[in-house]
């Protein structure tokens, strides 16, 4: 098995050759190395990859103007791949559309477990598909795995959530959602896999010839990268099937799961992924199983519940990404950071500071995961939401650092913290990282021996306690302005990591 | 939508024996209060949200706004969707310095016309600066019907309500 950026290369620049042959005034001095021995052939170097180290591990090279050769540096992360005699960046945002269980396209398999790549499974005498739950789509071999072959797309109708509104339906690719084909005369699953990030899957399966099938999305993701179910009000699986047909042919089969068939379970799906990923973007692997209850009408509350990794959403709270990934974010408290939240009926005004904690830790992570610093829970009429990057929600400088505190003024402190590019307030600690706030959460919350200051169990004090420890003392002016002139709150700076000057 | 859709109670007496009295219209009574369990910020409002079959071309509506703490002001609305109208009663009223556990109504009648739409009924509160609200909502008129599923066991034993086209 070859990689395409330097197996498949040769085939296909000989293919399509440029007219780069004639007129190299612009030509690099630096002449590219053809790859697969096809040195001297400028042609054929005209559209390539550049063999390591010439010009430079990763560069293109091809034709610009129709007379000149340039090269191109695929930067950190990128790589080189040669697909319809072109030479091509393959960049990290064409990994948006593959998602950890890679993609097939035709017997090409995309992968993205570092640098992007692409592989022709054919070199070998193998197909693309799908070989478990944990690789994905691999390069398998076509054996055993089943008489037809059914391929498709997945898209489920989203409603685009802004402050005080939804919009208008919009489809956008089911990622990593389980899909299967079944006998539709009694409902046994004949296969199953994984959509690809951008929705597609391929899939192959045995059937009677006589038989008719239908291909079927469930709201699950089965990839130990992205353990997450939604159930209903009584415990099923929402899906979504597509019309019979005959087995072996109706290629391909598109399912679009509309709004009105239930597309609000995917999205609740979709809002489990993008956390899922975001905590996995942040060093931690193994993600613990989580399952969703949502239900159209239901009046439940939404609310997480320890123990049983259970998530329930309110009937309304379908489309409220900003609920929904706050309520994930008491997941990451709960399997992988720390909380004390005594929990109840809170509206963000003072309270306990281990509730304010809970809460707004949780709603930091909701915002900073959307990238969008308004917290927002739709409803019939508009619903209401809070701004959290120009309103301050401040404590009181005369009270001590175990006062009741508003959970917004956390999420707030913590947003501005981590705000990084995102800032337009001009907070003290521009600009943030929200990798940083996320190192506190899962390293010092969580390590034993930490000190416990403020009131007793984990409160925010905790939380800054641990940021000197993670990053020093270098942010100690900032974090004052910060927290005692713009926050108002009466943070000592003498935590474990020392006192700041 | 929240709460349990409220259907609108068929009119029954159509064929009646005459000189018998048709039932009197049930209110259908659709409620939403802080939970104790909830674990999203929620506004320390209850809201309640009545509706009653006056004849088939109307329904009377009460909302029932009850704040569980002091508030400095209440806002209490409905919310129609183009299907549905307003034909008596305001569609939202204001209420200053309501304390805790003291209710606040608003009453209207909606015309259906023989159309269906969902009521949202909406209660604002300030808390902390953050004007918060809950919302109920009814069905009124002939229900929606669901989409046909079906339902069976996959092969690790999860069930499966399937939609079908």
């Amino acid at each position: 098995m070859r990689r395409l950026g330097l197996g498949l290369g040769l085939g296909f620049a000989l293919a399509a050759v440029a007219a780069c042959g004639d007129d190299r005034a612009g030509a690099p001095d630096e002449e590219p190395v053809a790859p697969d021995g096809g040195g001297g052939d400028d042609d054929a170097a005209a559209n390539a990859c550049a063999a390591a180290g010439i010009p430079a591990d990763g560069d293109v090279v091809r034709c610009a103007g129709g007379d000149r050769i340039e090269t191109e540096d695929c930067g950190d992360g990128g790589s080189c791949a040669v697909t319809g005699g072109t030479a091509t960046c393959l960049t990290a945002e064409v990994c948006a559309g593959v998602g950890p269980l890679g993609r097939c396209e035709g017997d090409v398999l995309w992968r993205c477990d570092g640098a992007p790549a692409l592989t022709d499974c054919a070199t070998t005498g193998q197909v693309c598909g799908y070989a478990d739950d944990t690789t994905g789509y691999a390069c398998v071999d076509a054996a055993g795995l089943g008489a037809f072959v059914v391929r498709g797309r997945v898209r489920w109708e989203d409603r685009p959530l802004s402050p005080g509104q939804l919009g208008t339906p919009v489809p956008v690719p089911a990622r990593g959602v389980m899909i299967s084909v079944l006998d539709d005369a009694n409902d046994t699953t004949l296969a199953t896999v994984s959509t690809s990030d951008d929705g597609s899957f391929t899939m192959r399966y045995d059937a009677a010839p006589s038989a008719r099938v239908r291909v079927t999305a469930y709201s699950r993701s089965r990839a130990p990268a992205r353990p997450v179910r939604v159930r209903n009000a009584s415990g099923y699986l929402h899906a979504v099937g597509s019309p019979a047909f005959a087995a072996g042919g109706a290629e391909p089969v598109d399912l679009l799961i509309t709004v009105t068939a239930g597309a609000a379970a995917w999205n609740a799906l979709d809002n489990m992924v993008s956390g899922m990923d975001l905590v996995r973007a942040h060093g931690l692997t193994a993600m613990s199983p989580l399952v969703v209850y949502w239900q159209q009408g239901s009046a439940t509350g939404s609310y997480y519940q320890g123990g049983s990794n259970t998530l329930q959403l309110d009937g309304d709270d379908g489309w409220d990404d900003v609920v929904a990934l706050h309520e994930f974010g008491h997941y990451l408290q709960d399997e992988y950071s720390a909380s004390d939240n005594p929990g109840g009926a809170h509206d963000g005004s003072p309270a306990d500071p281990r509730l304010a904690w809970g809460e707004g830790g949780a709603t930091w992570f909701a915002i900073a995961a959307r990238g969008v610093p308004y917290y927002i829970d739709y409803a019939a009429g508009g619903g209401w939401h809070v701004e959290l990057e120009d309103r301050v929600h401040a404590a009181s400088l005369a009270s001590s650092m175990a006062q009741n505190i508003s959970e917004w003024m956390v999420a707030e402190l913590m947003w501005d913290v981590g705000d990084g590019s995102l800032d337009t307030d001009g907070d003290p600690m521009s600009p943030g990282d929200r990798t940083a706030v996320f190192d506190v959460l899962i390293g010092y919350l969580v390590a034993p021996g930490a000190a416990d200051r403020g009131r007793a169990g984990v409160d925010l004090v905790d939380w800054l306690d641990g940021w000197f420890m993670h990053h020093g003392m270098a942010s100690c002016a900032a974090m004052r302005a910060l927290v005692r002139e713009r926050y108002r709150f009466p943070y000592d700076f003498a935590g474990p990591a020392g006192a700041c000057p | 939508m929240r709460g349990l859709h409220a259907f609108a109670l068929a009119i029954a007496g159509c064929s009646t024996a005459a000189g018998s009295a048709a039932p009197a219209p049930v209110p259908v009574v659709v409620e939403h209060r802080p939970s104790s369990r909830s674990c999203k910020p929620e506004a320390p409002v209850a809201v309640t949200l009545s509706t009653t079959v006056i004849d088939p071309r109307r329904s009377a509506v009460v909302v029932t706004a009850t704040p569980t703490r002091d508030v400095d002001a209440l806002e209490v609305a409905l919310a129609l969707p183009p299907e549905l109208a307003l034909e008596v009663g305001a569609p939202k009223l204001h209420f200053v310095d309501v304390g805790a556990g003291e209710a606040r109504e608003l009453r209207a009648i909606v015309r259906l016309d023989g159309r269906r739409g969902e009521l949202a009924a909406i209660a604002r509160v300030p808390a902390d600066g953050v004007v918060m609200a809950r919302t109920v909502a009814a069905w009124l008129g002939e229900p929606v019907a669901p989409p046909v599923t079906r339902t069976y066991a996959l092969p690790d034993g999860e069930l499966a309500q399937e939609v079908r086209p």
